[in-house]
């Protein structure tokens, strides 16, 4: 191409300069685009943690091993390593046989059925009632044990890694590590306890803290107990047993009992309760804690309408009863102790929820987990569903082949397979649980857990009995965020706005570059010095001096309000220079406040809270201990009304200004303040009795119960934190306001504090909103503060004087200790995406309201 | 146009000079009061910034400075002799009066003062006799009050503190110098040699024997490798399994010639001992081995004052920390925290600059760019926490536990990569703190102005020779700006560090003498999560408070010498944009 002055000179770009500048070219656009994905992984990992909580288990596709037809089962299990499983058949006898072929290695029979009436299965433990009165107590196991490679049989040494063979009663492995494992039957039997001398027609046990409660029914309608309890004499370290029974005619006890005995009879795990339960859904329970003499609890009706009872178990801990009925409906009861409760023992049994699936064919078998509150629950048509307790969440489910029947399903014991025997053979699924006892519903919303009264949030991760069961309730951590913030922002957001307004308006440019830096100098000092400074220094402080240093939020602002009104009287001619020192005197003034607060709250503390304010903390009008008798309620609601009065009474003389009314007012400042303050302590006076008279109290609310550890210094503490931030942003914003705004508010006669007010404050005010909003998701993520000065009790209360846990102080107490991928991780992690959103969302509202705020202040 | 009627100049319309505001309203209208509450709320944050350092300067300073050793004699006739380290009035309660014999509580009386009375925190030390480090001592309750000449304090290994009388000086338990005079003069001259013995056994223990551990520990490593790679009973296992025990015969007959000189030192040293005599009388046998520092403040003058003053700095400083960990020094958590920042600088500025650098001058401005550029700067707002739970799942577990399978499947189920470690705590920080140089670079590269980028195409350069030749030169200071505070941040964050690295103490430095001299996969200590764990986990955080003063004035001097230096630099950067602004 010819340049336009017609000489037609080449210029070449150097071939180094260009592949130089294409290289970097692609450095810096791959670098760039992949740093921006690197931090865009965060957000992406949090999520990729906490998806599996959400999702919900699977079941793979059946295996079917032993197509013959097996009869009538009792009771079968699989073994942990689900290699081998049994079935306890009606004639009595224990056929063990490998689960990959169906091959039988083992038989034994372990009863009569002659001489047996009943038998009841728990996991492997069988209890067989038999017709001479005696209930026997048999463990039907599978050992493993590994093998020495000299004890292993010599047929075994060509055996490969991973495959299993029979030899003899035994099935053996070679594991992939190369080591040799046998798999057999062993079967431990008790000594058979006799209860009578008629057939035993149900029996139940019940390991309890102190040793094994039984109890039984006879033919003859007695009902037995029996004790076997098991001391530990602390210096000899001999046990002593003692066997104590007892037995009671149903009828004497039970006096509606009806027609017929109890179809099933239930001993709850703590050996306290038994419940007996027709098929027709009538269930007695019956209070044992004395079984000397037992006594009818509750009569309840357990199935709707004309429904029958089909099968029956509880879950893990033996507190939950399953009840399945013909309609496919498994309901789930346990006692609860509400208050008033006019039953005996003062508790309740009542239906918590219920769980139902798509098949309305009735259930045949419960089976409960043994590690957990999962259960599976089979129905006749051969559907199986796998709920938890808790969280009633349908983990899995699956079906037999058309027209098969189910006789019984079993869960394995690590969970992770399904046992279904049907009329067409043994059935075996793979189960993956996932994370079933959490959904969004149990993180955010009440949980009714086993026992309580009612649904409740809970945070709970770890305690030390075995059969507890963690609770993974979100709200309150979420609760304690929330609080510090607000305690946080309502300390600091005042502060920092006010001397925002201040430094950008009203500091002379020279000082106002010395004491910004000062002040951003707050931001960068770590979080966990203030911390530290909060728990050690702050707190005993505050728990010393607490009436002093209440009153001082009173008598600061009281002394900086005279300060004014002195400072008005200054004759015009020393304004200007005045103003110059007016930073000087409020500095004078502050320790000035406190000195006043720190005289006057011992006489606020006599006068109102009963000279010991802690003390009128703790007992409250409302407590029903102290039978109404507290102190009176009227100081608080002073205290908490007379700011709230001036401000009131501040806004209302500026109001009635320029009405008939403010004219007639004394024209003199000092005056005005006087009437004010006068004002002001006669309406929260009158509110504060009115209040008071009412009833109503602050204490059990907004204040109660003093601890060391108390949202009070940890929002002082955070304003630390906090108005720095706010502070820069703000003032930033204050300053951008464009000068000929300033300059032209000023000309046309208004003061500086008219052009703060009416013309700098309402332009910046989206950046003022933005700062607020950045302090806000800088004190929701705070850490180390909350952790070392929150006291991280995860309450539910908004009272100022006790502490919370927050989601953050939490995450790193408890994310070291959690074990990598279990539900506790997941939930850390869900607790952290949600730190994230709140922060992510509370900063892109601040950016964006920025954005349009510089828009804005760059068209004025 | 006739002339005006004239008129009455007593009709004449008054011009009615309406007064703009009476004196009130203009007072209202200056908004006084709400100034005052603007400028006071002004000055308390300043008060509170003010007062914070004050008090940490004050408190932290002041720590290692030995005041008089004061001995009282109380009421009920016993002694308490330590170290005032605090002063308050209280009023003591009716409960605690009465307690007191009725003479001592007649003489009490009257010494108080409206009922209040002043009282003073001794610090008693010889926690291992009374099961106390400070005590109460109510002024009314002072019989006699003195400052003992021969009073010593001794700084020992363990149990902190004690203050007592030197009675007699042993050697192979005989008395070499009984009078107070005669033991501090003789135990100048032989405590040299015992505590170079002592420090000989330390650095066997540390250096010879760790050294044979860890060669008989890779020998073993070796083998388990060998045996993982070419199968168990191979050759090669073989070969490495007898290796190991080669090695292992070896080691053990090192280590028992090392035990053996271990053993040989501590027999002499045991040989010496000092007997001390508390106030009360109690006598207490310390060998002197386990004395750290003795010295008899109540003669010490000025100079001797300094000189112990300084020499506890140098021990905060430069030593290990002992007494789990609330004394001695702290120079691994000074070493771990300036360690972890560097390598956190390193990690996060080029890939920050390469960012800004993309988003600045290559990106096509429009609306991806600039929502990035939002979500980069609220990721500066994220919580510090949610990092360190990224840093934990994704750096520790999946990458360190992908390490860990590839390249040292011989030392699993122990985790080598896959738990805390320095470099994961250093990536951390670097994805914490990279918002923080993005949005400091990109102002620094928006801040030249356009003018320049176009002369320099003007003159042919091409785009990178402009980035590199003009823009960047004139950014630099704003991207050092960026670079210092994100330093600043890092140091000074603790909660992340928690989940991914950081040790209440940890035995060895992540930098040493042995190769590969930067073990990036060990744990390390920090200054501020030194401060969270003397203050909440220790047993006596009373005790401990003076130490976690100190510890938080190192801690915000390094973090405000770093922020005072960027904020000078942007000062100056600022200033010299603004004069090459055309």
């Amino acid at each position: 191409m010819s340049s336009f002055t017609g000489l037609n000179r080449t210029r070449k770009t150097a071939r180094s300069v260009a592949i130089v500048d294409r290289v970097s070219r692609w450095t810096i656009t791959v670098g760039g685009i992949a740093t921006i994905l690197a931090v865009a992984t965060v957000c992406l990992f949090l999520l990729w943690v906490v998806l599996p909580l959400l999702g919900g288990g699977s079941v793979d596709a059946a295996t079917t091993t032993a197509k013959a037809p097996l009869g009538p089962v009792r009771a079968a299990a699989e073994d942990a390593y689900r290699d081998v499983a049994w079935t306890l058949h009606d004639d009595g006898e224990v056929v063990l046989f490998a689960t990959a072929d169906g091959e039988v290695f083992a038989r034994e029979r372990v009863y009569d059925p002659a001489e047996v009436r009943c038998v009841a299965a728990h996991d492997d433990v069988v209890q067989i009632g038999r017709n001479d009165g005696a209930v026997a107590t048999l463990r039907i196991a599978v050992t493993a044990d590994v093998l020495d490679a000299s004890a292993a049989p010599p047929a075994l040494t060509d055996l490969a890694r991973g495959a299993t063979r029979v030899v003899g009663q035994a099935l053996y492995q070679r594991t992939p590590q190369g080591q040799l494992r046998r798999q057999q039957l062993q079967i431990d039997r008790k000594e058979p306890v006799q209860l009578s001398s008629e057939p035993v027609l149900h029996v139940d046990v019940a390991e309890t803290s102190s040793g094994r409660v039984l109890v039984g029914v006879t033919a003859d309608g007695m009902l037995h107990f029996k004790e076997r309890s098991v001391t530990t004499n602390m210096l000899t370290l001999e046990e002593t047993v003692t066997l104590t029974g007892a037995s009671v005619q149903l009828r004497e006890l039970v006096p509606d009992l009806g027609a017929t005995l109890p179809d099933h009879v239930l001993l709850a795990g703590a050996g306290d309760n038994v419940y007996l339960l027709w098929n027709d859904g009538r269930l007695v329970r019956i209070d044992a804690r004395d079984f000397e003499a037992p006594k009818v609890a509750e009569l309840l009706d357990t199935v709707p309408d004309s429904g029958q009872v089909t099968a029956v178990s509880f879950l893990i801990g033996k507190s939950t009863l399953l009840i399945g009925d013909d309609s496919g409906t498994v309901s789930a009861w346990f006692r609860i102790k509400p208050d008033g409760a006019d039953t005996i023992d003062g508790s309740h049994l009542v239906r918590a929820r219920q769980f139902r699936d798509t098949s309305a064919s009735p259930v045949v078998s419960i089976d409960p987990s043994q590690r957990s509150r999962l259960f599976a629950c089979g129905h006749r048509d051969g559907h199986i569903s796998v709920f938890h307790g808790t969280s009633a969440r349908l983990v899995a489910a699956t079906t037999l082949a058309k027209g098969e029947t189910l006789e019984l399903v079993r869960l394995c014991p690590k969970e992770d397979g399904l046992l279904g025997l049907g009329a067409a053979g043994v059935h075996r699924w793979d189960l993956h649980p996932g994370h079933p006892e959490m959904t969004l519903a149990t993180a955010f919303l009440p949980v009714w857990y086993e026992g309580y009264a009612e649904p409740v949030h809970a945070w709970q991760s770890t305690s030390g009995s075995d059969d507890f069961e963690p609770k993974f309730g979100l709200w309150p951590l979420v609760f304690g965020t929330l609080k510090a913030t607000f305690y946080c922002l309502l300390f600091g957001v005042p502060l920092a706005l006010l001397a925002a307004i201040y430094t950008s308006e009203f500091l002379p440019p020279r000082r106002k570059a010395r004491i910004k830096p000062l002040i951003e100098l707050m931001a960068s000092l770590p979080s966990v010095v203030l911390g530290f400074l909060a728990a050690l220094v702050f707190a005993p402080i505050v728990e010393e001096y607490l009436m002093a240093l209440l009153t001082m939020t009173l008598t600061v602002p009281l002394v900086f309000l005279l300060g004014a009104q002195l400072w008005q009287r200054i004759p015009a001619n020393w304004r200007p220079i005045a103003d110059r020192w007016r930073l000087f005197a409020t500095l004078l003034a502050v320790p000035l406040g406190l000195w006043l607060g720190q005289l006057i709250g011992p006489l606020f503390e006599s006068m109102f809270f009963d000279g010991d304010i802690k003390h009128w903390l703790a007992v409250s009008t409302r407590d029903p201990d102290t039978g109404g008798e507290g102190a009176s309620a009227f100081g608080g609601w002073f205290f908490v009304l007379l700011p709230l009065a001036g401000v009131l009474s501040a806004l209302g003389i500026t109001f009635f200004d320029h009405t008939a009314l403010g004219r007639r007012l004394p024209q003199s400042g000092l005056a005005r303040f006087g009437i004010g303050a006068a004002v002001s302590l006669v309406f929260a006076v009158l509110v504060g009795s009115a209040l008071t008279g009412l009833g109503w109290d602050l204490r059990g609310n907004l204040v109660g119960t003093f601890d060391q550890r108390n949202s009070l210094v940890v929002g002082f503490v955070m304003g630390f934190a906090v108005i720095p931030i706010i502070y820069t942003i703000a003032e930033d914003a204050l300053s951008a306001v464009p000068e000929h705004l300033r300059a032209a508010s000023l000309g046309a006669g208004a003061t500086q504090w008219q052009t703060a007010v009416r013309i700098i404050l309402p332009t910046a005010l989206s950046g003022v909103f933005s700062a607020i909003m950045i302090g806000l998701g800088r004190a929701v993520g705070e850490t180390m503060i909350v952790l070392m000065a929150a006291g991280n009790t995860a309450l539910l209360d908004m009272n100022v004087f006790n502490g919370f846990r927050t989601l953050s102080a939490n995450i790193a107490t408890e994310l070291p200790e959690a074990v990598r991928d279990s539900t506790h991780y997941r939930t850390l992690y869900l607790a952290a995406l949600c730190l994230f959103v709140m922060t992510f969302a509370l900063n892109t509202l601040a950016e964006v309201v920025r954005q349009r705020f510089r828009k804005r202040a760059f068209q004025l | 146009m006739s002339t005006l009627p004239a008129r009455p100049v007593e009709t004449a319309p008054k011009p009615t000079l309406r007064r703009l505001s009476n004196p009130h309203h203009s007072n209202r209208a200056r908004g006084e009061p709400m100034l005052w509450l603007c400028g006071g709320s002004l000055a308390v944050c300043l008060l509170m910034v003010i007062g914070l350092l004050v008090l940490v300067f004050w408190q932290g300073i002041g720590t290692f400075w030995p005041h008089p050793v004061v001995q009282v004699r109380l009421a009920d006739g016993s002694v308490r002799m330590g170290e005032v380290s605090r002063q308050n009035s209280f009023q003591p309660s009716t409960e605690q009066l009465a307690e007191l014999t009725p003479e001592v509580r007649a003489q009490a009386e009257t010494r108080l003062v409206d009922g209040w009375s002043s009282r003073r925190q001794f610090r008693t030390g010889n926690f291992d006799l009374t099961n106390h480090h400070y005590y109460w001592v109510p002024d009314y309750l002072v019989a006699e009050e003195s400052n003992p000449e021969w009073a010593v304090l001794i700084e020992r290994q363990t149990w902190g503190r004690f203050y007592g009388f030197p009675a007699e000086l042993r050697i192979d338990g005989k008395a070499v110098a009984t009078e107070p005079s005669a033991v501090m003069q003789r135990l100048q001259t032989e405590l040299e040699p015992v505590l170079t013995r002592f420090h000989r056994i330390e650095a066997i223990r540390k250096v010879e024997i760790g050294g044979l551990a860890e060669r008989e520990e890779d020998a073993r490593l070796a083998a388990r490798a060998a045996e993982l790679r070419y199968g168990k009973d191979s050759p090669r296992h073989r070969a490495a399994v007898a290796e190991f025990e080669k090695v292992a015969a070896d080691t053990s007959d090192q280590g028992a010639r090392f035990d053996d000189e271990i053993r040989e030192l501590q027999r002499e040293n045991a040989r010496y001992a000092v007997l001390l005599k508390t106030a009360d009388g109690a006598e207490k046998e310390l060998p002197l081995d386990a004395i750290v520092r003795i010295y008899a403040p109540n003669q010490l003058g000025f100079a001797g004052r300094v000189g112990v003053y300084l020499d506890r700095w140098r021990e905060f400083l430069f030593d290990s920390p002992r007494n789990t960990n609330q004394e001695g020094g702290v120079w691994p958590a000074i070493f771990g925290t300036v360690l972890m920042t560097l390598i956190m600088s390193i990690l996060v500025v080029p890939f920050g600059v390469l960012a800004a650098l993309y988003m600045r001058e290559y990106a096509k401005a429009g609306l991806v760019i600039s929502a990035v550029r939002i979500a980069v700067n609220n990721l500066a707002g994220v919580p510090s926490i949610v990092f360190g739970v990224f840093g934990l799942g994704f750096f520790c577990y999946i990458i360190g536990g992908s390490i860990d399978s590839l390249f040292y499947p011989e030392r699993l189920p122990t985790p080598t990569f896959g738990k805390g470690a320095l470099i994961w705590a250093s990536l951390t920080l670097a994805l914490l703190t990279l918002p923080v140089v993005i949005v400091a670079t990109e102002e620094a590269l928006s801040a030249v102005p356009s003018s320049m980028r176009e002369g320099s195409y003007a003159c042919g350069a091409s785009k990178w020779q402009t980035i590199q030749r003009i823009v960047l030169p004139r950014a630099l200071p704003g991207i050092m700006t960026g670079m210092i505070l994100a330093m600043a941040r890092g140091a000074g964050e603790v909660a992340p560090l928690m989940l991914v690295g950081v040790v209440k103490s940890a035995n060895e430095l992540p930098l040493d003498g042995a190769a590969p001299f930067l073990h990036p996969s060990r744990s390390f200590m920090h200054l501020g999560f030194h401060i969270y764990d003397l203050g909440f986990q220790s047993q006596n955080s009373e005790a401990a408070k003076p130490t976690v003063y100190t510890t938080t004035l190192l801690l915000i001097a390094v973090i405000t010498v770093l922020n005072v230096f960027a904020i000078w630099l942007r000062s100056r950067l600022r200033r010299r944009f603004v004069a090459a602004q055309f």
